[in-house]
């Protein structure tokens, strides 16, 4: 089963991601702070990221560069939540290491798709 | 010592006479010859002094005769002459017993003093004189013979000149007897009058000039002596005639006047060059003096004269002004551009200039004015004198200045306003994604967690409780379309327009097929015009476009046969491009609502929809500089007519 940590601050948000991710068979850790999500990334080693961009204690590309410059390498999936307001922001995300995204809110239609889409493209 | 003085010329001889006097000598004068021998008989001078041309008895034979005279043989004789020189004269004189031959200095002092000399010798007898009677040999008498034909020949040669001299003066000259009578007038004499010489002479003059006129002429000529003056005449044709007269009148020895001389001078040219002058003095002092602008004229050597009006506008007095350079006059700043404005009139770059410039008022205040410079020049392109023009545009100056002053603050303002409005657009851009975003982002929850329910949980609900839980689902997705239009709507506002060549009947045709394939059971007639083609952003007006179709599909969903119409029309001037269908209409009183958000007409389980279709349409037109309107009536179907701000 495939380990996914979720940094989101927003427990609503963290809820509903992390109940469609697991009725679609993936194990997941979640992350309130980018603080945490850092030590949960080098410490659990998990299969790939979903980041949200938008965090209380840090910003979400600090987050993305320090996992990036980290032990566990640059070879990490990390996907990039950010809403259709920090369109701009998307391509510098891309351009700091960050694999993918999709757009918040998220679809739960859709979101899973757009989640293996991202994963698949890569591998 | 008693002196005879022998002389025709009545001024020689009284310039003589005086002198003598004055130097306490007796003098006896004689206007001739004869009259000569007859006061040498009778007074026995002690000197006898004669000129050698005279009337009557020449000095040849005075001096003869009074040689021959016993009693006055003694008595020194003694030529003067001022009108020849020849050896042989001098010879003659001296053989018929003359004791000097004086050549006449021009100047009468120098005569004096000769003459000086020679009473001197007499009273000391140092002049010689014959002892007995003089013989007149014939070879003497003939060289006296041939002398005087020599002296009368020069006398002809010199009236030819004389002659000459009347006959072509340009002067016109007339000699009248004492009468008044013409003796004598000249070719331009009779030019100026336009008689002949022929038929002037013996004419009184009184004709040609008026009794009154020549009556003053010779009232002057006796009082003064000479007369000058200007007089009109009037020639043969009756042309009246301006003439300047000089008139003087000739004298016989005796002192009377034998005849006067009259010289013309036609003035009428002159006259009217003067009459000319006056008037364009006249018109330049009009032009000049009495002109409401204020001009100057000004010579090289910097000499100035100013009207007026230049005064005022300066504020100074005639006088007050007089010696000031215009360097003085002018605003410091001003100096340099107007030197090098004089200099291009100077070089002969241009002949004239205009320009602007500060002048300084006596208070110091400034006056701005409309400066014409000309510089006229001679013939020989020597600079006469600058005329200047100038015009008050002090007002006209501060007025511009005060326009450009508010047309810097409203500039001013309006960048603020449009500052401040880019701002307000784009946090109301900003309120309105986070607003959709995080109204959304519930509404996703409720979405998916109401799914879960019936998906993970189904079997413990009843119908009744999986019904609400549909009804949940159904509602929220309402709102996300609600949300989505929204979020189209202020992305309008955003968007840049990228003006091109739309095909719109394509589009139109392109969404008509579109809409019939979403309700393949419906009989829809879409008539579309070919061939519309608007210049505009192809994707706005194809949400536009899209919006009106889906509108007139949607409302004329209930009748059995629909049909819809897309085309184009003209209405002052503009092209008008409508969507017409045989719908559901609506009241034509509630038509000014229609275009606002969320403005319902009908039922949205009539019809759905969320109101927010037609705000975008009208955005959209209103981007592209055009307006729209509708036109409907309830169950009679709706047309909706608009511009895109493209003239026909």
């Amino acid at each position: 089963m495939e380990k996914v940590l979720v940094i989101e601050d927003n427990p609503d948000n963290m809820k509903l991601i992390t109940f469609l991710l697991k009725k679609n068979g993936y194990e997941t850790r979640e992350a309130p702070t980018g603080r945490e999500g850092i030590d949960q990334a080098l410490r659990d080693r998990p299969d790939f990221i979903i980041l949200d961009i938008q965090l209380p204690d840090m910003d979400g590309s600090e987050v993305l560069k320090t996992i990036r410059r980290s032990p566990i390498n640059g070879g990490i999936p990390i996907i990039a939540m950010t809403s259709y307001a920090m369109s701009g922001d998307r391509a510098r995300l891309m351009a700091e290491g960050c694999t993918g995204y999709i757009e918040k809110p998220i679809d739960p239609a859709g979101v899973i798709e757009q989640i293996r889409g991202i994963l698949g493209t890569r591998r | 010592m008693k002196i005879l003085i022998a002389e025709d010329n009545v001024d020689s001889r009284i310039v003589l006479q005086k002198n003598l006097e004055h130097a306490g000598h007796v003098v006896i004068v004689a206007v001739n010859g004869r009259d000569a021998l007859e006061k040498a008989r009778e007074h026995r001078p002690d000197l006898i002094v004669s000129d050698i041309l005279m009337p009557e008895m020449d000095g040849f034979r005075l001096c003869l005769e009074i040689k021959r005279d016993e009693r006055l043989r003694g008595k020194p004789f003694v030529f003067y002459t001022a009108t020849f020189v020849d050896p042989e004269d001098v010879r003659l004189a001296l053989s018929l017993g003359a004791s000097r031959f004086i050549l006449k200095p021009v100047e009468p002092e120098r005569f004096l003093v000769i003459l000086g000399e020679v009473i001197k010798d007499a009273r000391e007898k140092n002049l010689e004189v014959p002892a007995g009677p003089v013989i007149a040999p014939v070879e003497l008498l003939e060289n006296y013979e041939s002398s005087l034909s020599r002296k009368l020949d020069e006398k002809v040669r010199q009236l030819e000149i004389y002659k000459q001299i009347f006959d072509n003066s340009q002067e016109a000259l007339c000699v009248l007897d004492t009468a008044g009578n013409v003796r004598l007038a000249n070719a331009a004499h009779a030019q100026i009058f336009g008689f002949t010489c022929e038929e002037l002479e013996g004419e009184p003059v009184a004709r040609l000039l008026g009794e009154e006129p020549f009556a003053a002429i010779r009232t002057t000529l006796r009082e003064r002596g000479t007369y000058e003056g200007g007089m009109s005449g009037r020639s043969k044709a009756g042309v009246p005639l301006h003439l300047d007269i000089s008139a003087f009148p000739i004298r016989d020895e005796r002192g009377e006047t034998t005849s006067l001389v009259l010289i013309f001078r036609d003035a009428s040219e002159r006259r009217l060059a003067e009459a000319v002058l006056r008037e364009s003095e006249d018109k330049f002092k009009y032009f000049f003096e009495y002109s409401s602008i204020g001009k100057s004229l000004t010579l090289p050597s910097g000499e100035t004269r100013v009207n007026e009006a230049f005064c005022k506008m300066l504020g100074y007095s005639p006088e007050e002004l007089q010696g000031k350079t215009w360097q003085e006059l002018t605003h410091p700043d001003d100096v340099d551009l107007s030197q090098r404005e004089i200099e291009k009139l100077l070089s002969g770059e241009v002949n004239a200039i205009r320009f602007n410039k500060r002048y300084l008022k006596k208070d110091g205040s400034p006056v701005w004015v409309d400066l014409n410079a000309s510089l006229r020049r001679d013939e020989t392109g020597k600079p006469l004198y600058f005329m200047t023009s100038l015009v008050d545009i002090t007002k006209r100056m501060e007025a511009e200045a005060e326009i450009l002053t508010l047309n810097a603050e409203l500039e001013q303002r309006v960048n603020e306003r449009t500052a401040q409005l880019g701002a307000a657009n784009r946090e109301l851009e900003a309120f309105s994604y986070s607003v959709s975003h995080d109204l959304r982002s519930p509404l996703r929850g409720i979405s998916a967690w109401s799914r879960a329910l019936l998906e993970e949980c189904g079997g413990c609900l009843d119908e009744q409780a999986r019904t609400y839980v549909s009804r949940v689902r159904s509602e929220a997705q309402r709102m996300e379309n609600l949300i989505d239009d929204l979020l189209n709507l202020s992305r309008l506002a955003r968007t840049d327009r990228h003006v091109a060549r739309v095909d719109l009947s394509a589009l139109a045709a392109a969404i008509a097929s579109r809409l019939q394939e979403t309700a393949a059971e419906r009989q829809v007639e879409f008539v579309i015009e070919p061939g519309l083609v608007a210049a505009g952003d192809a994707h706005l007006l194809e949400i536009a476009l899209t919006n009106l179709l889906d509108n007139a599909f949607k409302f004329s969903g209930k009748r059995p046969r629909a049909r819809i119409v897309f085309g184009q029309t003209e209405s002052e001037g503009q092209r008008v491009y409508f969507v017409r269908d045989n719908g559901a209409g609506f009241d034509q009183a509630l038509a000014a609502n229609l275009f606002g958000a969320f403005q319902r007409l009908h039922k949205t389980s009539e019809y759905p929809g969320t109101g927010i279709g037609l705000t975008i349409v009208q955005r959209i037109v209103h981007r592209h500089g055009g307006r729209i309107w509708a036109e409907a009536a309830v169950d009679r179907g709706a047309t909706f007519s608009f511009t895109l701000g493209e003239r026909s």
